[in-house]
This record gives structure tokens, sequence and C-alpha cells, in this order.
């Protein structure tokens, strides 16, 4: 295979019109975000801040000290230019800046939502490779009925059966991330992550391996490798080569699809397991009725999203050709 | 199940309602055989379980805080002494109603978008697909947090949310299904006698399409029960002393050491409504509709 230079310009005209789309959906995302936690009129967000019993001249104040009262779009645009730069605002709650006490949460829920997808992209393929060899076996059988039903449960409720086993029939992990996060040694601080990278991979691997499973059995039954076969090929120059490299581009698609689903888990997964990354600030701000923290944390949330969906579309346009030439 | 399913050729379809030909074949299947009786069980208990109740569900101090199960209280004790049994079958209520009236709001809006989109066509179809397209580049647990903080956590707006949320796959659901319809002859008969468009969409294409959506409704219905225990997990569903089984948990997760039970109950409680209502919906999508040749549903 050859790449011709217009084809590679192709790639690159589809890699830059991805990344536009991707930075419009950023934006428009913080513009609706900004909207939805600013529907309340200005008296309403004072009020819920200062109490009901606050006075006519806190009041004014407060709307005056948060400059609540200009229009909306000039409210955006000035909120959006500070964001870029890095100052997210500052709590109505705690009265501390956003940006400095989000920082080292991101980094965690990265980590936590990169350790997790290490575990379950290699995981997954190949449990989801064996089972399509395995077709209708019972292991196959067995196997698949149990991820059905692990993909109907809450996240919450499989990260509790894992403190079950783990924590209280065990007891070799601890069933709380928090302080070891923060005081505990290198060593107990990687402990708390496993509990919650565990959870992660239980509920994101169903997905996965049925997507693997499917995709792998349609290219083991496609004529070319059942020709493969009946040339003499050996099974595992026909699993690898035949079965799953047919399957790829499907499975590098849910395996993008992982990367977001995994990213979403760790909202529920880290206040299960008192984890101190984006998605516990996220229901803290949101319970507390700390607008503009949701605000902060939402887009930056979103924007994580975004990034890894886009990476999963860049990554298909690379390696699938046929997508180069759509649109 | 005593009930033997008929050979195709010896059942009549013109003559059996849409619902009829729906269950039967349901109950056919191994998941729907596991998934109909659980979900009966389940709800029976939700919905009379609290009359067994043998104390107080919110009464504090019955037992020893913590205190793990005995005879006097089965499951034992909360932190703050209740006794979690009672609790327990007080509690299933909002995991059952409120996800029920979530997915009804959104398959109201999201059906009827849908079924328009896929009638009308050309500029309709564009501007709806569009719209559910938006609203799926953003992940849903975000969307409802976001909205939850500024429009406040009553049921109420609960269910308009969660609702809200699953209107574009609905509605996408409803699209699929109803374009290979809209194009029969039926339809086209309905339109040469002057039917108003609502009409023919209620008369003619919608009983043709309800196979792929009551499977729809039920897959959206275990995706609801997941995201309202999920939200009264993370305290902003239910309040106390609600005690909403996702609630439960989230207050009995700290004695998980002394006294299991108590989280593990109400855990149990949200698994087995959801796998059940999620098995009737793969009995659905994985016999009925490939047997009957209805349109499947997207995942």
């Amino acid at each position: 295979m050859h790449v011709t230079i217009a084809a590679s310009a192709r790639t690159g005209v589809k890699v830059l019109r991805q990344l536009a789309a991707a930075l419009l959906t950023v934006l428009a995302v913080s513009a609706v975000t900004f909207l939805a936690t600013n529907i309340k009129s200005p008296e309403d967000v004072a009020r819920s801040t200062l109490g009901r019993n606050a006075a006519p001249e806190q009041i004014t104040a407060f709307v005056a000290a948060n400059d609540l009262a200009a229009p909306q779009p000039e409210r955006y645009g000035r909120w959006l230019g500070d964001f870029v730069q890095g100052d997210w605002g500052t709590s109505v709650v705690t009265d501390q800046p956003i940006a400095p006490e989000l920082a080292p949460r991101i980094g965690r829920t990265l980590l936590l939502a990169g350790v997790s997808f290490l575990v379950v992209v290699p995981l997954g393929i190949a449990l989801g490779g064996y089972l399509a060899w395995r077709w209708g076996s019972r292991s196959d059988v067995a196997a698949t009925s149990g991820l059905t039903m692990l993909s109907a449960l809450p996240e919450f409720v499989v990260g509790l059966g894992a403190i079950l086993v783990f924590s209280v029939v065990l007891g070799v992990l601890p069933p709380e991330s928090s302080t070891a996060i923060a005081f505990g040694t290198p060593q107990a601080q990687a402990q708390a992550y496993v509990l919650p990278a565990l959870t992660m991979v239980l509920v994101a691997a169903p997905f996965l391996v049925r997507l693997t499973r499917a995709s792998a059995r349609e290219s083991l039954t496609a004529t070319p490798t059942r020709a493969a076969t009946l040339r003499g090929l050996g099974r595992r120059v026909v699993f690898w080569d035949y079965g799953m490299r047919g399957a790829a581009v499907p499975i590098l698609n849910a395996t993008g699809l992982t990367l977001v689903h995994l990213l979403g888990g760790t909202i529920v997964v880290e206040n299960l397991f008192g984890f101190p990354g984006l998605g516990q600030a996220l229901v803290t701000a949101v319970g507390t009725g700390d607008t503009v923290a949701v605000q902060a944390i939402a887009v930056v949330t979103a924007s994580l999203f975004i990034a890894a969906s886009l990476l999963t579309d860049l990554l298909a346009t690379v390696f699938n050709p046929r997508l180069r030439d759509i649109r | 199940m005593s009930v033997a399913i008929a050979p195709p050729s010896l059942a009549s379809p013109a003559q059996d309602g849409p619902l009829t030909r729906v269950w039967r074949p349901i109950l056919g299947t191994r998941e729907g055989r596991m998934g109909v009786p659980l979900a009966g069980v389940m709800v029976i208990l939700i919905v009379v379980g609290r009359f067994a109740a043998p104390y107080p569900p919110d009464k504090i101090g019955v037992a020893i805080p913590g205190s793990a199960p005995s005879w006097e209280h089965l499951l034992g004790a909360d932190g703050l002494g209740r006794d979690v049994l009672s609790r327990f079958l007080t509690g299933g209520t909002s995991v059952l109603v409120t996800p029920l009236g979530a997915v009804s709001v959104s398959f109201l809006l999201g059906g009827a978008l849908g079924l328009l989109a896929a009638y009308r066509g050309g500029v309709t179809d564009q501007v709806v697909s569009r719209l559910f397209d938006l609203l799926l580049t953003i992940p849903p647990l975000l969307t409802v947090l976001v909205l939850l903080a500024s429009l406040g956590r009553s049921p109420l707006i609960i269910i308009l949310v969660v609702g809200l949320v699953f209107i574009p796959w609905v509605g996408r659901v409803a699209r699929g299904a109803a374009q290979p319809v809209v194009t029969n002859d039926y339809v086209h008969a309905a339109v040469a006698r002057g039917e108003s468009t609502w009409w023919i969409l209620r008369r003619e294409v919608l009983p043709n399409i309800a196979a792929p959506l009551i499977g729809a409704f039920s897959l959206y219905l275990t995706s609801g029960i997941v995201f309202v225990s999920t939200l009264s997990f993370l305290g902003l569903g239910d309040q106390p002393p609600s005690s909403s089984w996702g609630l439960m948990v989230a207050e009995s997760r700290g004695l998980i050491l002394t006294n299991p039970a108590a989280a593990l109950a109400p855990a149990l409680g949200i698994a087995v409504v959801s796998v059940s209502f999620m098995l009737i919906a793969d009995a659905v999508t994985r016999h009925v509709l490939r047997d009957t040749g209805q349109g499947r549903p997207a995942r």
C-alpha cells in the first residue's frame, strides 16, 4: 500500500475539519452550559447563596460584586475570555478560586480513566475474540448472559459488589480512597486506585466484549476467512490475520467509545469511593448549588469527552481508508 | 409458564391486538421467561411490601445503630438505628415510578418527533435528526447534573430532565422503525382519504411499530432505572429521611464492614429490577423482532 500525496492531503483536510468541528462543539456546549446554569434571575442566585433572609442591600451588593446584572451574551463572552486564560471563577460556596482546586483533580481523573482504559482494552478485545471463536459454546453463552446482566447494573452497584468481595470478604483492598490519595505513601496511593479502576473496567467491559465478539464473528464467517481455512492455513493465522484484522475497524471504534464511556463512569465511581477527582467535585458543586463551579467543571468534563471522541474519529480516519473520501 | 407457543402458521396476527402479538413471543424466549416473572415479583414487592414493614421506616433508634442482622431486625440496622428491612420494603417506589415517568415523557416527545421526521422527510427530517445528533454529543449524566444544578431537584423536575435526556435516543428508534412503514400502501391510502397527519401516525404507523417500541421502552426503562437510582445515590434525587434505595446505599456505604446488609439489600433490589427489564428488552430485540421481521431498534 502506498499513500499518495493526494490521499494524505485528503486525510489532512478531514483531520482539520474534525478538529474544527470538535472545537465548535466545545463552544456550543460551553454556551449551553452557561445558559443552563444561569436560568435563574440574578436576585435568585444571590438569594440562594446568601440565604432566604438576605437584606435587599446585600442582594444588590452581591449582584454588583458578581456582575450578574449584565445581559447574558455579554456575560458569556467575558466568562469565556476568563476561562480560556485559566481564570475559572470563584466558588460561590467556598469563596476560593476554582482553577487551582480543579487542576490536581483533572490529573487524578485522567489517570484513573487511563489506567482502566489500559486494562479493559486488551482484556475486552481478547475475551471478545475468544468468544467469537467459541461462538455458541457453553462458555460463550454463559459469558454473554453474564455480561448482559452486568451491563444493566448501575456503576455504584457494581462498585459495591467489588467492595464486598475485595474489602469485606477478602479484606485485601481499602473500601475508600480519599485519605490514602491525599496523605498515603506511594504504595497506599497506588492501592487506592485499584478498586475504582476495577469497577470502571467491569462497567466498561460488556460493551467492548460484545461488540468485539459480534464483529469478529462476522469476519470469521465471511467468505475470505472460510476460503483461508479451506486452503489449509493454520488456525492461528485464520484467527488473527483474517478474523481479528477484518474486524479491526469496528473494534477500534468501540475502543474509542470505551474511552468516552470510562470518562463518564468516573462521575459515579469517584463518588462511591470518595476518590478526589473531577466527578466528585461536580456532584458536590451540584449538591451545594455552586453554579460557578458547576459551570467550570461541566465545561472541563465536556471538553475531555469531546477530546476523547475526537481522538476516536481521528484514529478511525487514519486507519480506515474508506472514511477519508466521505464528504 | 404454561402458555404453549403456537407455531407461527397457526397464529392469526389479524385477530390479535398488537400487545398479544408482542407478549406471547416474549414469553416464548428464555430471557422472557426469566425477566417477566422477575419483574412481576419486584413490582409486587415494591407496591405491597410497604404493608409488611415490621417497623416505621423512618423511626430512629429502633435498633443499635449499625448492628448486624438479628431475629428482631432481619437485615440489621443502619447508621441511625433504623430497621433496614422496613426501609428496604418501603423504598423501592421511586426506583420504578420516576423512571417510568421519565421514559414515558421521552417516548411521548421523542416518539412524536421521530415519527414526524420519518413521515414528513425532507427538511423536517433534517432538522430533527440534526437536533438529535447535537443532543447526543453531550454525555447524559453531565447534562442532567447541569440542569439539576440550575432547576432544582424536585421529583417532577427529575422526571422531566431525565426524560429530556432520553428524547434523542427514543426519537432515533422511532424514526428508524417508522421509515420503512410510512411508504406502505395503506399509509398512501389514508393520505388519499384526507386523514390528518396525527391520525395517520397514530392509527396506521404506530400500531405497526409497536414491537420495536415496546423493546425500546423496556431497554430505556433499564437505563432510566440506572439513571434515577444513580441520582438518588449521588444525593441529588430523593432527600433524607426518604428510604429510596439509591439513597440507602449511599447512607449505609460506610457501614459496609459492620452491617453489609444495609447497603447490599437496596443495591440488590435495584440490580434485580434493572436486570429484569433488561431481560425483557433482550427478549424483544433478539427474538421477537427477528421473528416478526419488524425493524430492529438501535442499541
